[in-house]
């Protein structure tokens, strides 16, 4: 399935050069081209966990239902590739875009990487899910394999949209199931919420690898508006009224100040943060951190 | 030359211009909404907008003035011409101005007969009018209280009424010779000529006439000053008996309406005197006065106009017993009272002895509404308004 919608055929070439890696390589021996310690089907038991809607019926442990009247499903630590998991932050706030492009949103853009880390991801055979989150619920794809694993990820991203706000910890809690320890997360966020850096940081503290790609408009890089505005926050409503050319070195100044905070705070997590801004490709992120000829990310440590 | 206000109170109005005032502080639909999720590091800041503030003003500016514009309209005002001086010259029909036409201080004025309306001196000579005084008043009330008036007036001016002329300015009164003398009419005969005509029915009653109006030049007779004229033996005569030329009062002792014949001489200014016994003798009756009424029985009498004449009618039975008055021996006194005409007062006299004087105070000048022109004013500022405000629409969408 060749889908352009999110995937610009120039960019799909350019992927050809991009190989999905950890920073720290696991030893565990696998099938992928990567080993993890990931939980799932496999031949080894590693844990009961509890079920979930959209579990193989075939892993439930019908024996322990009948002792526990509960469903459990039955984790064997198997020799997997890597998974990746591409975390989504589906919030209002990822409805933005620039006044030129109206269509290019937030989340747009996400999607393509998502897409993108898909594609790779296929095409090393390693096993990747899906997880959008905002207050309206969280939409988790299991990790797994194949084409038919991406197709049913694409529909999901598709299905998404921006509403809400970020949900709060309790609602999270899922995450912590599927997302094994040594997983690759992959979180494609604009950043503005204070849970999502924390989140990020709690998964990063907790052996996950976790490479944070922030999304921010153009308008937020340059704002380069002209007149008078009445500027409104998608998620708390909140407004202010201004005029733009009055506001930009102000803005530009406090905004510079706070990326440089968060880059801080993530590095001191080690979280990779790549920023993508909506008038670039949306490879640019991959290409920094995993094209063969990159050092950043890997390096460093 | 001033601008006055007839309606000041109106000007109340000019607090709607707070109106436009405070839609133009409110508004703030033109600022674009712009979804903005960084907005924790946006700082409210108002750039002082100093161009586009002064389009705005220019715009604001003309809605003050249209609104103003509009309660000025309410408020009516007036201009008044200042100091008005074109001197007026008005002739009196029956003068001849040829005297004063070369007069250098008056050939610049304006000439005006002394008409109803007043139309321009130099055709045909109105006829003179009954009203000379009124229209003189009329006059000095209509023109500014600057503008100099000369009046020429012939030698005799009729057209006065009770009334002395007091104007509201002194008033050039020039006495000229009249072009034509009017025909002086013959002064009324002292004794006028009466006729008596009566039925079958009031034979009897008439003799008392007859008696009262003969007893009127009694006295004439015993002077034996001049021998009495043989009209005057007054003689009740049948109704188809014509009357004899001259005649100035006629008695028509009759329940029947007189003929033809003799309403037209009626109206021609005879006087009728008539019995009628019923009350709507005549379609006529609201025009009736009552002149006299009887202090023994319910008899009374009413004067009316009929044209130029003169028709009284006596209300009930004309037999001795209705209208014992007839007895008296002031009767003759009473009927010539009844049958002489009400005195006139006087509407002629020497022009020299009646000149206007000054004593008025000046009437209030007369203004110009201006609702014409400020009604153009208001749909000149308006198209303005229009044009402007489009104007501004349309470079904010482009």
């Amino acid at each position: 399935m060749v889908d352009n919608d999110l995937i610009a055929p120039l960019v799909r070439a350019r992927l050809r050069a991009l190989h999905l890696r950890m920073r720290r390589p696991t030893h565990t021996p696998g099938i992928g081209l990567q080993s993890s310690r990931n939980q799932g089907p496999g031949l080894e038991f590693a844990q009961y966990r509890a079920y979930q809607p959209g579990d193989d019926p075939r892993s439930v442990d019908w024996k322990l239902y009948a002792r526990s009247d509960r469903h459990f499903v039955r984790e064997a630590e198997r020799e997997s590739p890597l998974s990746v998991w591409l975390l989504i932050d589906c919030s209002a706030s990822m409805a933005q875009s620039d006044p030129d492009n109206l269509t290019w949103t937030r989340l747009a853009a996400a999607r393509s990487v998502a897409a993108c880390v898909m594609e790779l991801a296929l095409a090393q055979g390693e096993r990747f899910g899906l997880v959008a989150v905002n207050d309206r619920g969280i939409a988790l794809l299991p990790a797994g394999s194949g084409t038919r694993q991406r197709d049913r990820c694409l529909q999901q991203l598709h299905a998404l949209r921006a509403q809400g706000q970020w949900p709060d910890e309790t609602a999270l809690q899922p995450l912590w199931q599927h997302l094994g320890a040594n997983a690759l997360v992959l979180l494609l966020s604009d950043g503005f919420d204070e849970a999502s850096v924390l989140l990020a940081e709690r998964l990063a503290a907790a052996r996950r690898e976790l490479r944070f790609i922030q999304i921010l408009s153009v308008g937020e890089r340059d704002f380069r508006f002209r007149g008078d505005f009445r500027f409104r926050d998608p998620e708390t409503g909140d407004e202010v009224l201004g005029n733009a050319e009055a506001m930009r070195v102000d803005f530009l100044a406090r905004f510079a100040q706070a990326q440089t905070q968060l880059q801080k705070r993530l590095a001191a997590s080690g979280i990779d943060l790549a920023t993508l801004y909506l008038d670039q490709p949306v490879d640019t992120p991959l290409q920094h951190w995993f094209a063969d000829h990159a050092t950043a990310g890997v390096a460093r440590r | 030359m001033s601008i006055g206000l007839l309606f000041p109170a109106a000007l109340t109005a000019l607090a709607a211009l707070a109106l436009p005032l405070l839609i133009h502080l409110t508004r703030r639909s033109d600022r674009q909404l712009m979804t903005f999720a960084a907005l924790r590091w946006l700082r409210a800041k108002e750039r002082a907008r100093r161009r586009l503030r002064i389009d705005e003003w220019v715009l604001l500016a003309l809605r003050l003035l249209l609104l103003a514009a509009v309660v000025v309209l309410l408020a009516q005002p007036v201009w008044f011409a200042a100091g008005n001086a074109q001197p007026w010259v008005v002739v009196v029909p029956g003068a001849d101005p040829d005297a004063l036409a070369d007069d250098p201080a008056l050939r610049a004025a304006d000439w005006h007969w002394l008409a109803p309306g007043f139309p321009a001196f130099g055709g045909a000579a109105p006829q003179p009018s009954r009203e000379a005084a009124s229209l003189l008043r009329e006059l000095d009330a209509t023109l500014a209280p600057t503008q100099p008036l000369t009046v020429i007036v012939p030698e005799r001016l009729s057209g006065l009424d009770g009334e002395r002329i007091v104007l509201g300015r002194a008033v050039d009164w020039h006495v000229v010779a009249a072009l034509a003398l009017p025909a002086a009419t013959a002064p009324a005969a002292m004794t006028p000529t009466v006729a008596i005509r009566h039925d079958a029915a009031h034979a009897a009653i008439s003799r008392y006439f007859a008696a009262a109006v003969n007893a009127w030049t009694a006295g004439d007779d015993d002077r034996g000053a001049e021998p009495s004229p043989p009209s005057l033996a007054i003689a009740p005569a049948a109704l188809d008996v014509a009357l004899p030329a001259g005649t100035d009062w006629l008695l028509w002792l009759s329940d029947e309406a007189p003929p033809a014949a003799i309403a037209s001489w009626l109206a021609d200014g005879g006087s009728v005197l008539r019995v009628a016994r019923t009350a709507t003798a005549d379609a006529d009756e609201d025009a009736a006065v009552e002149i006299w009424r009887s202090q023994q029985t319910t008899t009374w009498l009413s004067a009316q106009r009929r044209g130029r004449g003169r028709m009284l009618i006596v209300h009930g039975a004309p037999d001795v017993a209705q209208l014992p008055e007839v007895l008296h021996p002031e009767f003759a006194l009473l009927l010539r009272s009844w049958l002489v005409p009400p005195a006139r007062a006087p509407a002629q006299a020497m022009a020299r002895d009646v000149a206007p004087t000054h004593g008025l105070a000046a009437w209030p000048a007369h203004g110009k509404l201006l609702h014409d022109a400020m009604l153009w004013l208001i749909i000149a500022l308006w198209l303005v308004e229009r044009i402007l405000a489009s104007a501004r629409r349309k470079a904010a969408r482009a």
